[in-house]
């Protein structure tokens, strides 16, 4: 038993030595493969990319604005991150930066940006150095380094042997008509809204005074239904039939209707007193007002007052109503529906 | 009227000549009322109308429009006991009805009669009493009797109030509940007068000149004429327009009024059509005819009826008047 356990501790032990060498010459190769790769890219690297930023001037009054140019050129089995500005370049604030312009030629690409930056304060500053990332073919990721440029800020030259003169007022923009469309929308909506609220209480109050009472209008000329419903009345013989009250009380209302229709006069429900009253407003000669007044008037000691007339006057009454229809008939009419009438 | 000659019948006639012999006062209450009025003919009007129809009435008016003074004047213009009580806020029931007092002499409680025992009454400001107060007069103007301790007096007649209230100050006043205000037989509502009319009021005013009212009307005068009052003719036809001019104001969708339902809350009481046609039989008394016309009720309407037509919120929220009501009530209600 105890031969066979040694015979296994020493089969162990021969296996960790062979192990350690492994690792060294492992090791060795690794570094003399990465030292070689490494002298090699870098001989690509300066032969396939390149990059350049460029100023347009050196030298920048304070507050002015400053034109930088990014250029990067490299081969098309490069891939290059353009570096990301946000706020600054080197020590001059960005004030605008362009899209990235790119342009591809046969073997080899262009990215362009442009910059516009600033400085606030007199001085030297430098302008980048702007630091590009790329991946090679082989999957390494190297970067590049641009040149830096010292642009110096400039103030302006103040001759002290002057007397100091106040901060000049801020500059007056001529206005144009383009800033006040929101004025003159506001004041159009405003103005119509004036006019829309007057218009809805001039309606409203429209509403409330008292409206036209709509009865359904004879289909005959007015003066045509009246003469008809005189000579109804005619026929009904109401005075003979000591109906004398029914009698001028038929006769006022188709009066009163006659007004209506012929002239759009609310009759009915007005009182004779209201109609001396609004009688003048409408055009009818004054034998036709008078004829009517006295008409109403006489009815109304009829209908009110006990009073019986006499036949005479019962049978002039209607006479005087066919006399008024003949004063103030319309005369616009047709030979033809005249005829009829 | 020329052309109706015969058969009229002899009692409108009698009526009519009745009216003008028994109507002459007016004239010399007018005489007598133009020393101290100026203009507010219509206000003058409403008074004898109320004084004729056996009604009390309520003048509603801004300060200064002489409400007090033509009621003071109609009062001193007629041969009458007149008092005058100014509510205000502390007043008691028995301010105004009187109480009972106890005698150390007789050993007993005795009755002194408070202010409402007169022939006209005038409630200065009713609206600045409290509630209790304003019950007991306007009980007094509805049973013409007033009970103090365990006795009831009758109050003599003509028993007529005549109450003012000032629409403008609300604060500190007790507006008169709708049952109590319906007591009253006319509201009417006083305006300013006309420009003429105050130039004149303001020479009158200037003049030293004695403005006493001479009394120029009896009572018994007064008790004559509302009997005539009551013979006055009124038409079956004027009836049926009293009580369309009412029905519209309970039903107006009956009258083609739908648009008015909303607006009324509870329209005039039966009280409101007899009130018609006494007041309209009282106008046609001062206009010396012994019939009643349309114009007539026309005419008294809006006193009659303003207080009587109870507007919704809607109505107020829309500025609507009773007045308004009224008015296109009177404009769809068919005249006979």
């Amino acid at each position: 038993m105890k031969s066979s356990e040694e015979k296994i501790f020493v089969e162990i032990k021969q296996m960790y030595c062979y192990s350690a060498i492994h690792k060294i010459v492992f090791a060795f190769v690794f570094l003399c493969t990465l030292l070689i790769s490494l002298f090699y890219s870098q001989k690509l690297i300066a032969q396939n990319i390149s990059a350049t930023l460029k100023a347009d001037s050196t030298h920048i009054l304070i507050g002015d604005f400053l034109n930088l140019k990014l250029n990067i050129n490299f081969s098309n089995d490069l891939i290059v991150s353009m570096p990301k500005v946000t706020d600054s370049i080197g020590h001059m604030e960005l004030v605008k930066a362009s899209t990235i312009d790119t342009s591809i030629n046969n073997n080899s690409t262009t990215l362009s940006q442009s910059f516009i930056v600033s400085a606030y304060d007199s001085g030297n500053y430098f302008a980048g150095p702007q630091k590009i990332y790329f991946k090679t073919k082989s999957g390494a990721i190297d970067s590049l380094i641009t040149d830096s440029i010292l642009i110096t800020v400039r103030t302006i030259a103040v001759d002290t042997s002057k007397a100091f003169k106040p901060i000049k007022p801020p500059l007056e923009v001529p206005y144009s008509w383009q800033e006040f469309i929101p004025l003159y929308i506001g004041g159009f909506i405003l103005v119509a809204s004036i006019i829309a609220l007057i218009l809805y209480v001039r309606y409203r109050r429209k509403n409330r005074k008292p409206k036209i009472i709509e009865r359904p209008k004879p289909k005959d000329l007015p003066h045509v239904w009246a003469r008809r419903e005189l000579k109804k009345l005619e026929e009904e013989k109401l005075w003979q039939q000591d109906e004398v009250k029914k009698y001028y009380s038929r006769l006022t209302d188709i009066l009163r209707l006659y007004l209506e229709y012929r002239f759009n006069w609310l009759a009915l429900e007005s009182t004779t007193e209201e109609i001396k009253e609004q009688i003048n407003s409408y055009s009818m000669n004054v034998e036709a007002k008078n004829l009517l007044l006295k008409m109403l008037s006489n009815a109304d000691m009829v209908k009110f007052a006990k009073i019986i007339p006499a036949p005479a006057t019962n049978i002039k009454s209607v006479e005087s109503a066919f006399h008024f229809i003949d004063l103030t008939e319309q005369k616009d009419l047709k030979t033809e529906e005249k005829i009829n009438v | 009227m020329e052309e109706i000659t015969t058969n009229t019948t002899v009692d409108i006639a009698a009526l009519n000549e009745r009216i003008n012999r028994e109507s002459a006062f007016i004239d010399l209450l007018n005489l007598e009322l133009g020393k101290t009025i100026v203009g507010q003919k219509y206000m003058v009007e409403r008074l004898l109308l109320a004084l004729l129809s056996n009604g009390h009435i309520l003048l509603e008016g801004v300060p200064g429009l002489a409400k007090t003074l033509a009621i003071k004047s109609l009062a001193a213009a007629i041969h009458a006991k007149f008092s005058r009580i100014q509510f205000t806020p502390d007043l008691l029931p028995a301010d105004l009805i009187g109480t009972m007092i106890y005698s150390q002499k007789e050993n007993d409680f005795s009755v002194k009669k408070g202010p409402v025992f007169a022939n006209f009454v005038l409630a200065d400001e009713i609206n600045r009493a409290p509630a209790k107060v304003q019950s007991a007069l306007l009980e007094a103007m509805q049973e013409k009797q007033v009970t103090i301790g365990d006795k009831t007096f009758l109050l003599e007649e003509p028993f007529l109030v005549l109450a003012t209230q000032n629409p403008i100050e609300q604060e500190g006043t007790y507006p008169l509940p709708e049952a109590q205000v319906d007591r009253f037989m006319l509201k009417a509502v006083i305006n300013y007068p006309k420009k003429d009319e105050e130039q004149l009021i303001i020479r009158q005013n200037m003049q030293l000149v004695d403005k006493t009212i001479n009394p120029v009307v009896r009572k018994e005068e007064i008790m004559n004429a509302r009997k005539t009052v009551r013979d006055i003719y009124m038409d079956e036809k004027i009836e049926r327009y009293i009580l369309d001019i009412v029905f519209a104001t309970r039903k107006p969708e009956e009258y083609k009024l739908a648009k008015l339902k909303p607006l009324i809350s509870y329209g005039g009481s039966p009280r409101a059509s007899i009130n018609l046609a006494v007041a309209s039989k009282a106008y046609a008394f001062i206009k010396r005819r012994g019939y009643v016309i349309p114009e007539d009720v026309r005419a008294i309407c809006y006193d009659v009826m303003r207080h009587r037509v109870g507007l919704t919120y809607e109505a107020e929220a829309e500025n609507i008047t009773p007045e308004d009501v009224i008015s296109e009530i009177l404009n769809a209600v068919e005249v006979p």
